[in-house]
């Protein structure tokens, strides 16, 4: 048995949602494209959706930021930073619970501490469920600091020493391998402003790299050949794409985001096997992340010549992945 | 990959050819290098005749990035000439149309 991965936040620095004309525009240009046909039943509907519109037509990329969910685990809960997605996966996690009969423990996985990345937390409910156990694994020391300040009065009402939950920290070291409730981790630290870390579960040989949040330099060797050993043989690898190559090197230069250009580099020459495109701009638009997803399969084609093809998927907020 | 030389109205023009991959990005910077500080001392624009590569790697775009670099600090411009479709492709995904003149000809005389 491998791994599921599930998305329930994609966006990167800032939730968004779709203002009242986007919603209108998607109608529209579903009309238009149907030109009049009708359809027997919903089934029928939904298929003209899913089948003869793009994803950005029928759907949307969503706006929660980052939050990820491993499932394979022992019977534990794998959370992957703690963005507003977290809000919905805490609900649901109370239904499994109730359902499945879940155990009550929490295990999340830190990229880094930036407020995009920690949001969700005082709105997860499980931290105000006094039987549940969360263990927070970082590779920060001040991961703990960063939690108690957003709960502070003057930024929130509800404060950290409130919740109810037993809630441990640890602090994990890079280049050391952890068994985690089933589950082999792995972390390593990226560029980005106060540091983030990417990390990597593996179970029954499959591998899952999460490396948001990370700039890399084109001048810099060092970088692209541990990046490569840090992706190597990878199934799946969500790399940070926010920005196109040309905007990562001179605007948005330094500001600890990459591109899909280099995150398909790296996984070439890694020899990972599908690639999945996240941590979205908050100013791109459904039809904009449309066009990034297509450009990348096509640049990926463009730049393979002998490699083993890489498969490239776009994330969105409810995206489900094996692995 | 294979590199030749010969001048333009608009400066001197480097006319790499072949498949510049990973292992050609030295030797490709270099020659950017080279070029940009023809260009600098004769006052004029730095011309990549792109006609004949027949690919470029992550790594030769990264020379270019660089060069691009040294050519700011230089007051030169580095400009990227007749790329082919394939080639093309690849500088428009990267957005490099943004930040290099992208042209389809250049106006050559002997060198």
């Amino acid at each position: 048995m491998g791994m599921l991965v599930r998305f329930w936040g994609t966006r990167g620095s800032l939730p968004v949602a779709p203002r009242a004309r986007a919603i209108e525009d998607k109608l529209v240009g579903a009309l238009m494209r149907a030109s009049g046909r009708s359809f027997a039943d919903e089934g029928e509907a939904r298929a003209f959706v899913n089948d003869e519109l793009s994803f950005g037509e029928g759907h949307t990329y969503g706006g929660a930021t980052t939050c990820l969910e491993v499932e394979g685990g022992d019977d534990s809960f794998f959370i992957l930073d703690m963005g507003s997605g977290l809000r919905e996966l805490g609900n649901d996690a109370f239904r499994r619970v109730a359902q499945d009969g879940r155990s009550r423990t929490y295990n999340f996985f830190m990229s880094h501490l930036h407020w995009d990345h920690i949001m969700g937390f005082p709105f997860f409910g499980p931290a105000f469920d006094p039987n549940a156990h969360i263990v927070i694994h970082s590779g920060h020391a001040d991961c703990e600091q960063a939690l108690r300040r957003q709960q502070e009065e003057i930024s929130f009402p509800v404060a950290f020493d409130w919740l109810r939950a037993k809630i441990e920290f640890k602090v994990l070291t890079p280049g050391q391998t952890y068994s985690v409730d089933g589950i082999e981790v792995e972390l390593m630290p990226q560029d980005h402003s106060h540091v983030s870390y990417a990390w990597k579960f593996k179970r029954d040989g499959r591998s899952f790299v999460f490396s948001t949040d990370a700039e890399h330099r084109m001048d810099d060797v060092a970088d692209k050949e541990a990046f490569e050993a840090f992706f190597d043989d990878a199934d799946l690898v969500v790399c940070d794409t926010m920005y196109s190559l040309a905007e990562s090197i001179t605007l948005k230069a330094d500001w600890g985001h990459s591109s899909n250009v280099m995150a398909v580099n790296l996984c070439h020459g890694a020899g990972a096997k599908r690639l999945v495109l996240f941590h979205h701009e908050p100013t791109s638009s459904d039809a904009d992340i449309d066009a990034l997803l297509e450009e990348t399969i096509r640049y990926e084609a463009l730049n393979r010549r002998d490699r083993r093809p890489l498969d490239v998927i776009c994330s969105y907020d409810s995206l489900e992945l094996e692995v | 990959m294979q590199w030749a030389e010969s001048s333009s109205a608009r400066g001197p023009v480097g006319q790499p050819a072949g498949v510049i991959d990973d292992g050609a990005r030295e030797d490709f910077l270099s020659r950017l290098r080279a070029g940009v500080a023809d260009a600098a001392t004769s006052g004029g624009d730095f011309i990549v005749d792109l006609a004949g590569v027949d690919h470029m790697s992550a790594g030769a775009l990264m020379a270019l990035t660089i060069a691009r670099k040294d050519a700011l600090g230089s007051n030169v411009k580095i400009v990227l000439a007749r790329p082919g479709p394939a080639l093309r492709e690849v500088l428009e995904i990267s957005r490099y149309q943004l930040i290099f003149d992208i042209v389809d000809d250049i106006d050559m005389r002997e060198g």
